[in-house]
């Protein structure tokens, strides 16, 4: 393991916390924005067919 | 003010302009303090390097308990008032809070075993938290269980508000019972309790949470008053396709 990331006995536990907060936050942000795309997606051509 | 931003229109032009803030606001803020909470704070005297679990276990409980105050004031809002962008701010407050909650618990776990020998005991701290993380959950299956949107509205914000009163066990379960858990080091009679070097990266990451948590109620709250624009639409243009096929069938000569 890179020197840097190493902590000590417990190294595994901190690299833990903070890759499973990585990963749950980018989780969020990536469903939030994909849900915003296709609904923008959808209402424009929902727009397009009605007018 | 409330009956101001209660207007769509007049919602979406703030938030339009709000969520660049928030998204640069958070990514700045949360990469920063993991930054220094991983490399540059010192190690604490007592847990040595464990201690820098701190940067993400803390701001994910504080701004989930923040959330659940959050959801409970917008589904008293809808309850009351029975604004539309109350029910839909709390609707999208609810996966978030559910997630926030989540990663403190599982962090907090993984804190616990190197410091206490176990990743869970049933400690009012704990054990409070996990019925927040419950209750979230809970109102998101009412929601998906109930068809009618306005009955569903008025039984999620019910059981939101109830829910509220766990709020106040949680932030004083380690002051009420005796507890594993450490007291408050942060909020408390006479000022925070660790020092100011190993303070600031927790105060930014709490801000940083906060502002992701703004960012991401604000995307879902667009993202749903987009669908209900479309859902509308929808409806009209069906509309005016069933009248003119009723002028239509009256005109018919042979009818």
């Amino acid at each position: 393991m890179l020197d840097l990331f190493d902590f000590g006995k417990n190294t595994v536990f901190i690299l833990s916390c903070y890759g499973l907060s990585a990963g749950v936050i980018l989780a969020l942000i990536v469903v939030t924005l994909h849900a915003r795309k296709l609904t923008k997606q959808q209402l424009a051509e929902i727009i397009a067919n009605t007018e | 003010m409330l009956s101001f931003f209660a207007n769509p229109i007049r919602f979406q032009s703030l938030a339009k302009w709000l969520v660049p803030i928030f998204g640069i606001t958070a990514f700045g803020l949360i990469v920063s303090a993991w930054i220094l909470g991983l490399f540059v704070v010192p190690i604490d005297y007592q847990q040595g390097e464990t201690f820098r679990i701190i940067y993400v276990h803390v701001p994910a409980v504080t701004v989930a308990s923040l959330a659940y105050a959050f959801l409970a004031s917008a589904s008293f809002v809808s309850f009351v008032w029975r604004h539309s962008l109350a029910d839909s701010a709390a609707k999208a407050a609810a996966p978030i809070g559910a997630a926030l909650t989540f990663l403190g618990l599982a962090t907090g776990a993984l804190w616990g075993k190197p410091m206490w020998g176990a990743y869970w005991v049933w400690d009012a701290r704990l054990t409070s938290t996990l019925v927040m993380f419950f209750l979230f959950v809970g109102y998101m299956a009412i929601r998906g269980a109930i068809r009618d949107e306005t009955t569903r509205a008025r039984i999620a914000a019910i059981t939101a508000m109830i829910g509220a009163l766990n709020l106040p066990i949680i932030k004083f379960s380690v002051d009420w019972w005796s507890s594993l858990h450490q007291p408050a080091s942060l909020l408390r009679a006479g000022g925070p309790g660790i020092d100011s070097s190993m303070l600031y990266p927790v105060l930014m990451a709490i801000v940083g949470y906060g502002c992701l948590f703004g960012w991401l109620v604000l995307l879902k709250m667009l993202t749903e008053l987009d669908q209900r624009r479309s859902l509308t639409l929808m409806r009209r243009a069906a509309g005016r396709i069933g009248s003119s096929a009723s002028v239509q069938t009256t005109e018919d000569p042979n009818a």
